[in-house]
């Protein structure tokens, strides 16, 4: 009974904080029936359980070490491929793609940047289960649990071999992705993993013609490069790349010794097989190796001068943001301001913010960039300096093996070997 | 010898980067854990902020679009001459399609007594345009309002229509309270 | 050799194809260029007033910078403003001549004859003497009621409660003496139908008291009692009626007993012949553009209306042409 005061006192002040205008709408009572009618229900479906959300969590987990477990112990293509059939069906077409892992690279980063902004446990779930995989056992999330993955896998038909440099220097394109990622999501500005996403609008079997063809043209190109998407573009294969290069074990050609037989050597559609190293280049190496200290040194210059070059266009950038973009549309065209068919400019006018403080807001929003393009720069300038060094840390390698970075843990080449254990 | 010797300096490296990775890892899970949630959150109008710009209709991923128009009975004042039911400017107040305001026939008119009329949404009709939202807050109690149904929402990550809001009126809520009803703390208040 | 470039070709061709939708994707969403809304609640032909109905026009306008502005009054030379959590009284020359705190924001305000004011705080009312001292105070009742409207006839308060939709009589002591919901027994005049927080009453200068029956779009005349007397009733959407749920929201009367009545939905002020013809427009709707509530109106002692403009916070002045 005591609490009824306490109630009240809260209601109080949760109706005074609301304006005047709403209470005074929301107070209105229905009117008096005589004839006995009573007001309906308002139904209002509930979302999706949360139980459901968790299964989704140990899914994920089970196919995760399920797929390690057949790439490493079992070594079964055939089950890997119908795994990750079930993997697209379920997270793609029954699931529709929301969330997945990929994008939830967003929410963390938001997460950390605004402490406002919650995540679930199962965003953190899906953001670093396939991290922690990829540490132990490479990147198996790619072979058969990533819905984005599989439905590239299954189109590959005639893989064309891509020459060396362009898949090393393409391969570079998802770092910059990351960094362009991390920077929209961290200052609140959008998801653009999500909103780029090729193949979402096929997952749900609709969405607006142009992303129809986006989601196409990705999924003809991979018919004939393998993977186009996670080669090239996938942030979160970044993240992968750079976690499955220091994997505690990892998918292995042959059970046992490598006979150099060649026949896996063009087995890898993503051109992720190393050959053993040619006597040629062994020497050579060995002359490069005095370099290696004069690449290391170039790393901070690389920092600073892609640095220089991304926080020049930070103002750019930031004008995907829709304050910034508005506060420039207002000052630099004022006649939108008598434009009555523009509803954003219409509602901003509207609306109780002032012009100072939209022009606040976007003046804040361009200092963060500034800052943000500076350590995006940075970042991309570190991946290309190490991605140089790396090129003259050449191993002497005697068998043909995957490179642990690139390889998806498919599970193709292991089908080619003649090797029995 | 030497090979040995190398390759265990190699193993060595790796392992202590591979370490690094796990503690760098588990930091941004610990940072990310202090703001997390056993809640999910999902996507949810709030009809005070709304602006009624229509783009619900045109810009979900779904179509149509999971947000519909929800009627807060409560609210509503019966009124045979609806804002929300019929079109502006009408030539008398029958049932006529030529009569109603909203594109797609979803709501139904029922006669309750006289004077009031009941004004009832059908869920798969309505496209979320927000129309008779618009007529019924400018002349009557705004008791038609949009929400999102998560019967239909397939809670984008980042939801498509919040980013083309004119008024920021799509805000993530808790999965456990899923709804932004008109009216509903009037009936708990009571 | 051919079909490698054959296929470089595509595969180029594909790639142009990708970052062209990227480049459509990103600027067709910039907030400049998003398309007009197809589904736009259109009543710009009833927003259009024909210029020669138009007999006022707009003097001046004050703006209140003391809070939310929330009720107008005036009386022998003296505006009184409710705004915020104030009771002020301002005189001709825009000089605030007293103030006084309420102790809950006023909703509407009376002011009798021999210049004692009611004061009306949503579920209560007070009675104040010209000093701005409260003479009475009504206790906080146990139902629920919200007065949008009081007016004083024959020294009773007369109080609309838009919850309970009724009309409450109260003597100067503030005790109720009678209530009455204006059912007529006449089958085809319903009583009050009070669809929306929208509930106004008025007293005329041959001291009639005059009700509004929003839900039917009514101007209605009681007796003391509570007998209804006549009525006008205009239905439209037009600049001849009034359209929506909730309409007149306020009204007044001019010194020969014409109506001024401000309505919602299409922003309007008009004068309505007694008899319920729109006779001129006193303000037409692109006065109140961006607007979303009525503004609240009063008639000084020149013949000019006084319009409380809540969305912009001001006291506007229309004068006959």
């Amino acid at each position: 009974m005591k609490l009824i005061p306490l109630i009240t006192v809260i209601l109080l002040i949760y109706t005074a904080a609301l304006p005047e205008d709403v209470l005074a709408q929301q107070r209105f009572p229905a009117p008096e029936f005589e004839s006995g009618y009573e007001l309906p229900d308002v139904v209002t479906p509930e979302p999706r359980a949360l139980a459901n959300e968790y299964a989704d969590v140990f899914l994920l987990a089970s196919f995760l070490l399920f797929t390690s477990w057949l790439v490493i112990k079992k070594r079964s293509r055939k089950w890997i491929l119908w795994l990750s059939v079930f993997a697209l069906l379920y997270f793609g077409f029954i699931r529709n793609g929301c969330i997945c892992s990929v994008g939830s690279l967003q929410n963390m980063t938001l997460s950390l940047s605004d402490p406002v902004y919650a995540v679930s446990y199962t965003v953190i779930a899906f953001f670093m289960l396939p991290l922690i995989f990829s540490l132990a056992y490479g990147r198996v999330f790619c072979a058969s649990a990533c819905p984005l993955g599989v439905i590239q896998d299954l189109v590959i038909i005639r893989p064309a071999k891509v020459p060396l440099w362009v898949q090393k220097s393409l391969g570079m394109f998802p770092f910059v992705y990351l960094a362009l990622a991390i920077l929209y999501a961290a200052t609140g500005t959008d998801f653009i993993i999500c909103r780029y996403d090729p193949f979402v609008g096929i997952f749900r079997m609709g969405a607006e013609f142009h992303l129809v063809i986006l989601g196409i043209s990705f999924l003809l190109i991979g018919m004939f490069v393998g993977r186009p998407y996670c080669r090239f573009v996938c942030p979160y294969g970044a993240l992968l790349k750079v976690t499955s290069l220091f994997s505690k074990r990892h998918l292995s050609i042959t059970p046992a010794q490598c006979i150099k037989c060649r026949l896996c050597e063009d087995s890898c559609p993503f051109g992720a097989i190393e050959k053993p190293t040619p006597d040629k280049l062994v020497s050579k190496i060995k002359q490069r190796s005095g370099r290696f200290m004069l690449y290391a040194a170039v790393i901070p210059l690389l920092m600073l001068a892609f640095g220089l070059a991304f926080s020049s266009s930070h103002i750019f950038l930031a004008r995907a943001h829709p304050d910034v973009y508005l506060a420039h549309l207002l000052i630099n065209e004022p006649e939108v301001m008598q434009d009555t068919e523009n509803l954003d400019v219409q509602t901003f006018l509207g609306s109780d913010r002032t012009m100072e403080e939209l022009v606040d807001s976007a003046a804040s929003i361009q200092a963060t960039f500034r800052t943000g393009t500076w350590l995006a720069g940075a970042f991309i300038g570190l991946v290309a300096g190490l991605f140089i060094i790396s090129q003259y840390i050449v191993r002497r390698r005697t068998v043909f093996e995957p490179n642990r970075g690139d390889c998806y843990s498919c599970g193709r080449c292991m089908e080619y070997c003649p090797v029995e254990k | 010898m030497e090979r040995k010797k190398t390759k265990s300096r190699r193993e060595f490296l790796v392992s202590s980067v591979r370490f690094g990775m796990v503690l760098a890892l588990g930091g941004v899970g610990g940072l990310a854990l202090k703001s997390a949630t056993k809640d999910q959150w999902v996507w949810q109008i709030d009809p005070f902020k709304c602006s009624w710009c229509g783009r619900c209709a045109t810009h979900c991923v779904l179509n149509p679009s999971a947000v519909k128009c929800v009627h807060a009975y409560e609210l509503c004042g019966y009124c045979d001459l609806c804002g929300g039911y019929l079109i502006p400017g009408h030539s008398d107040r029958s049932t006529a399609a030529e009569n109603q305001l909203c594109p797609t026939a979803a709501i139904e008119r029922k006669f309750i007594e006289e004077p009031y009329y009941e004004y009832k949404i059908n869920e798969d009709l309505c496209i979320g345009c927000a129309k008779c939202a618009e007529g019924c807050s400018a002349f009557g109690n705004g008791s038609l309002h949009l929400q999102i149904m998560h019967h239909i929402c397939v809670n984008c990550n980042e939801c498509a229509i919040a980013r083309v809001c004119p008024s920021d009126a799509i805000i993530r809520v808790r999965g456990s309270e899923p709804y932004l009803m008109k009216g509903d703390f009037t009936a708990d208040g009571e | 050799m051919k079909r490698k470039w054959q296929l470089i070709t595509i595969v180029l061709v594909l790639t142009a194809a990708v970052v062209a939708v990227i480049v459509v994707e990103f600027t067709s969403t910039l907030p400049g260029r998003r398309p007009s809304n197809p589904f736009a609640y259109d009543i710009e032909e009833f927003r259009s007033v024909d210029p020669g109905l138009i007999k006022w026009k707009e003097a001046r306008q004050v703006s209140i910078d003391t809070g939310d502005p929330r009720a107008i009054a005036y009386y022998n030379g003296k505006i009184f403003l409710a705004a915020g959590n104030e009771l002020q009284v301002i005189g001709s020359d825009w000089s605030r001549l007293q103030r006084k705190t309420m102790p809950a924001e006023p909703s509407c305000i009376a002011v009798a004859d021999q210049g004692w004011i009611v004061v009306a705080m949503g579920n209560r009312l007070a009675v104040l003497d010209s000093e701005l001292e409260i003479l009475a105070e009504s206790d906080l009742p146990e139902i629920e009621i919200n007065i949008t409207s009081v007016a004083i006839h024959n020294n009773n308060i007369y109080a609309a409660d838009a919850t309970g939709r009724m009309v409450l009589v109260f003597n100067s002591e503030l005790q109720q003496v009678d209530e009455f919901r204006g059912e007529s027994g006449v089958s085809e005049v319903h009583g009050f139908i009070v669809p929306g927080g929208h509930f106004s009453l008025a007293v005329n200068p041959e001291n009639e008291l005059w009700i509004t029956n929003p839900g039917i779009h009514s101007l209605q005349n009681y007796t003391p009692s509570g007998r209804l007397r006549r009525y006008i009733q205009r239905t439209s959407f037009g600049i001849e009626g009034f359209s929506g749920c909730c309409n007149p929201v306020h009204f007044t009367f001019l010194d020969d007993g014409r109506f001024v009545t401000s309505e919602k939905g299409i922003i309007r002020i008009k004068v309505m012949s007694e008899s319920g013809e729109t006779e001129s427009v006193i303000a037409p709707p692109e006065a109140f553009a961006g607007g979303t509530r009525a503004p609240a109106v009063a008639v000084d002692d020149q013949g000019n209306v006084l319009a409380l403009d809540f969305d912009r916070k001001m006291i506007r002045i229309f004068e006959p042409i």
